[in-house]
């Protein structure tokens, strides 16, 4: 680019007002967190056995939960952008349902498919003697019904902006579509992908409700980083609450920060 | 063409939901706290009287409260038409948090004695705290008891899907003190930071058993079965309320306050499954 | 038989190997539909596509090869090299689909790349080409795995006009080296004059003139084609030397001819005069000037009247008469600058 508008300071206070209240909206609640945080404890907390477990199993969740997503979601996006199968508006809309539902409900309704009483929960309770809930396999459930929507939509939009008569080039040189999609689709929406994963896993990472609702809590086995700080809350341990929320907002800080200065502009 | 439509879709799901919630409360309030005023049986109810208390209380109470403080608010808005009561239930330390933090409230009610401690201690609270209540621990199995849960050791069984509450909330240590009465070591499969949450999984039949209040046991109803442990009721907890000392409605709060701790307040407590203090 | 929407594209065409067929047409004459249902990317809703003697499509017998199967090299406009490969990847890249080893396939494709006059480009990424290399890259890619039928879709629209020529010519020899027929797509007359052994004109979905270049140069059989060779082209009934090519207009031949005809004149042998002319042209009509703009180093003249035509005159002739829109003027054509051949 050769011509460039010149910056203009001035904001009308018509604008510049509200602005600033939503700013502060938005960042006052942060600053509260920051100002409020128990600086001197700050380590010892950071290392305090409940945090570092928490920490090992969010991770942990979070990648799984990430790693499922891909697995599903990329095929699932491929789907949406590329195929004329019937039906694919409906499925569009479903898909991004999770988006917008409140992650409680979300939970209620893994219980019902795959609690113990679930649709498919008390057929492998009964073939296999398999319970999900209160297991780690239910905490990478619960993020991965939360997260992968972002993944989807993520992807599908790279599917879509991206060139498709690369793949018609492809199959006339005699590709299969699995070298097709391997060879020619996935390089073209690397980026658009790794965006995608990396706002699913810290999606996967913030999830509480769905969690708590369907793999309940437990030290170790099903409490993660946001389960621990509520039970903090809960125990009127608000120092161990609020060092938790910094971890968090670190997190998704330095998550943010990355995408929009790389793989945002390369999508 | 198309965007049109969908746009009026939405203003129109968007109004309905206004209607609904605004002129839909008066045709089936059956349960839900009375409005004041507006019930048609405050009018067969005495009619006021000037010394009567009046105006908003707003009551912070614990969460195993919620049915029974819901039940004296209408009674007490029977009684006293003008009166309007509003609640804000949750964990006990959060309440005393809020409190703490300045919330502007008039009453606080906790599921301990070392929460509202914290209260006195920050200076909050006006003059002494009243036990209300006590309340005690039960197992409570989903109906049809698919664990054979029979009394307290069968709690330690890892076979079994277990719900007990965080030992750093109060029926947590709770639970925590009768196991240790009882010698049990428990096998808990999911540590909840409120007991309803403990006592859902149940009524959910996720968990074969939870320990949880009486209090909470008996406002499920048919929803999960009641097993009640020997010598829970050396192991109680006690509910405590207390004047909070910024309470905006002083005068009528202290009126609620003396129907909590007195008779109507007992016999509603005890109807909840409460034990008298 | 292609439907699209509203368009029908129905096309009935047959080549000889080593064929050049350029396919000329106005936009959204079904052109491109038309390599696409040929390299298996859309599927005809009615028809056969046979080459080479192997079937390829065939709705009647519900025959369709898979266009990883057909062995059609398509070569588009902005040649779709896969970016996130080199030059050498490529070029390779059919190969390594019929499952040949790495090694033996970028040896075939370097090979192929020296052929193409590339060598020093094999690790080049697609981005750091110019659009003439980029084209013998796509073509090199297409080659290589011996198609039946090579499909070239605009293959000089993405260049500028300074690199164009060169690149044409290196086409050309290209295209002749290769055995199989080529179906190349433009709307560009002088690159389906230079390129092609043949030209196919597409209108509206129909092939509406099929012949060697220098026959559509001569013998346009549609306005659009007359246009793009710089012809002035009528249509009427012969007898004698005489034809009538609308209510009281006659045009004037140097043969007898009879029957449905067209004729045709050039735009520059038309001559303009304010007053009636008495020369010894024998075709004289009147007329109005509708536009005027320039053409060259001549005017070019847009002529309304009993024939409408095109006129080029110089610039000191419409100085002269005082031309512009709405003057009113006799256009001249002598009869044996007329060409005349059968409709």
């Amino acid at each position: 680019m050769t011509h460039r508008r010149p910056h203009d300071w001035r904001v009308p206070p018509v604008i510049l007002v509200p602005a600033l209240v939503g700013l502060g909206l938005l960042l006052l609640p942060m600053a509260g967190l920051l100002w409020r945080a128990p600086w001197a404890r700050f380590p010892d907390l950071l290392i305090s056995e409940s945090v570092v477990t928490a920490l090992r199993l969010s991770v942990m969740t979070a990648t799984a939960a990430t790693a499922l997503s891909l697995l599903g979601g990329v095929p699932l996006a491929w789907i949406l952008a590329r195929s004329r199968l019937p039906g694919l508006t409906v499925v569009r809309g479903l898909v991004t349902v999770p988006l917008v539902l409140p992650p409680v409900i979300g939970g209620v309704a893994l219980l019902m498919a795959f609690g113990r009483r679930g649709v498919v929960g008390s057929w492998l309770d009964q073939l296999f003697g398999v319970s999900i809930p209160f297991t780690t396999v239910a905490v990478v459930l619960a993020q991965t019904f939360v997260a992968m929507p972002f993944l989807v939509v993520a992807v599908e939009g790279a599917l879509r902006t991206a060139d498709h008569r690369y793949d018609d080039i492809a199959a006339t040189l005699g590709a299969s579509p699995w070298l097709i999609f391997r060879r020619v689709t996935l390089p073209a929406v690397a980026p658009g992908i790794l965006a995608g994963a990396v706002l699913c896993w810290a999606r996967a990472l913030g999830e509480f409700g769905a969690t708590i609702t369907f793999a309940g809590s437990f030290p170790g086995t099903t409490r993660t980083l946001p389960l621990e700080a509520y039970v903090a809350i809960g125990a009127g341990d608000i120092d161990t609450a609020v060092v938790l929320s910094v971890l968090m907002i670190g997190i998704s800080v330095t998550i943010l920060i990355a995408l929009r200065g790389r793989w945002m502009r390369a999508t | 063409m198309r965007g049109t439509r969908s746009l009026l879709a939405l203003v129109g799901m968007f109004v309905t939901l206004v209607l609904w919630s605004w002129l839909g409360a008066g045709t089936s309030d059956d349960g839900v706290r009375p409005r004041p005023g507006t019930s048609a049986d405050s009018e067969t109810a005495s009619g006021s009287a000037p010394d009567d208390p009046a105006g908003p209380v707003t009551v912070l109470a614990a969460a195993s409260l919620t049915e029974s403080f819901e039940e004296l608010a209408t009674e007490l808005t029977q009684k006293y038409p003008d009166l309007e009561i509003a609640f804000s239930f949750g964990p006990s330390s959060g309440l005393v948090e809020q409190a703490l933090s300045g919330a502007r409230a008039d009453i606080l009610a906790t599921a301990n004695r070392p929460t509202m401690d914290v209260a006195v201690r920050g200076g909050v609270v006006d003059g002494q705290a009243a036990v209300v209540a006590r309340n005690t621990l039960v197992i409570v199995v989903p109906p049809g008891n698919p664990g054979d849960v029979t009394g307290l050791t069968d709690l330690g069984r890892e076979d079994l899907r277990i719900a007990l509450c965080e030992p750093q909330v109060p029926c947590g240590s709770a639970s925590e003190a009768l196991f240790a009465h009882h010698d049990v070591q428990p096998a808990a499969d999911t540590l909840a930071t409120d007991v309803k949450e403990a006592l859902a999984f149940v009524t959910l039949g996720e968990a074969d058993a939870a320990l949880v209040y009486r209090s909470d046991a008996w406002a499920a109803g048919d929803a999960a079965h009641m097993i009640q442990v020997d010598g829970a009721r050396e192991v109680t907890n006690e509910y405590l309320a207390a004047l909070l000392a910024d309470a905006p409605n002083r005068r009528a709060a202290t009126a609620v306050m003396e129907e909590i701790t007195g008779e109507l307040g007992r016999t509603v407590l005890e109807d909840a499954g409460f034990l008298e203090p | 038989m292609v439907r699209r929407d509203e368009f029908v594209l129905n096309v009935e065409l047959s080549a000889e190997p080593g064929e050049v067929i350029v396919l000329l047409g106005p936009n959204g004459a079904g052109k491109s539909t038309l390599l696409e249902v040929l390299a298996g990317v859309l599927r005809p809703d009615t028809g056969r596509i046979s080459v080479a003697g192997v079937l390829l499509d065939d709705t009647a017998r519900r025959l369709h090869v898979d266009k990883a199967r057909r062995r059609v090299g398509f070569v588009v406009q902005d040649y779709l090299l896969f970016p996130h490969m080199n030059v050498v990847e490529n070029v390779a890249f059919g190969l390594r689909a019929r499952g040949m080893r790495r090694e033996h396939a970028q040896s075939h494709a370097i090979a192929w790349l020296e052929r193409m006059g590339l060598e020093g480009f094999e690790r080049r990424k697609p981005r750091e080409l110019s659009g003439g290399q980029a084209q013998r890259v796509a073509l090199a890619r297409s080659l290589i795995v011996d198609p039946r039928l090579l499909l070239l879709d605009e293959p000089l629209a993405a260049l500028d006009a300074g690199s164009r020529p060169k690149v044409r010519a290196e086409l050309r020899r290209h295209l002749e080296s290769y055995p199989g027929c080529t179906i190349v797509v433009t709307h560009d007359p002088i690159e389906a004059m230079l390129l092609a052994t043949r030209v196919v004109v597409l209108e509206s979905g129909e092939i509406v003139q099929d012949g060697t270049p220098s026959e559509l140069a001569r013998h346009p059989r549609t306005e659009y084609v007359a246009r793009l060779v710089g012809l002035n082209l009528l249509r009427g009934t012969a007898s004698g030397t005489v034809v009538e090519v609308g209510p009281h207009a006659v045009v004037a031949v140097a043969r007898e001819v009879s029957g449905a005809v067209y004729v045709a004149f050039p735009p520059h042998a038309v001559t303009i005069s304010t007053d009636r002319p008495v020369g010894s042209a024998r075709n004289v009509w009147p007329g109005r000037v509708t536009d005027v703009e320039a053409h060259g180093d001549l005017v070019r003249l847009t002529i309304d009247g009993t024939v409408p035509m095109l006129a080029d005159v110089t610039p000191v002739a419409v100085a002269d008469l005082g031309l512009g829109p709405g003057s009113d003027v006799w256009a001249s054509v002598k009869a044996s600058e007329v060409t005349v051949y059968p409709a």
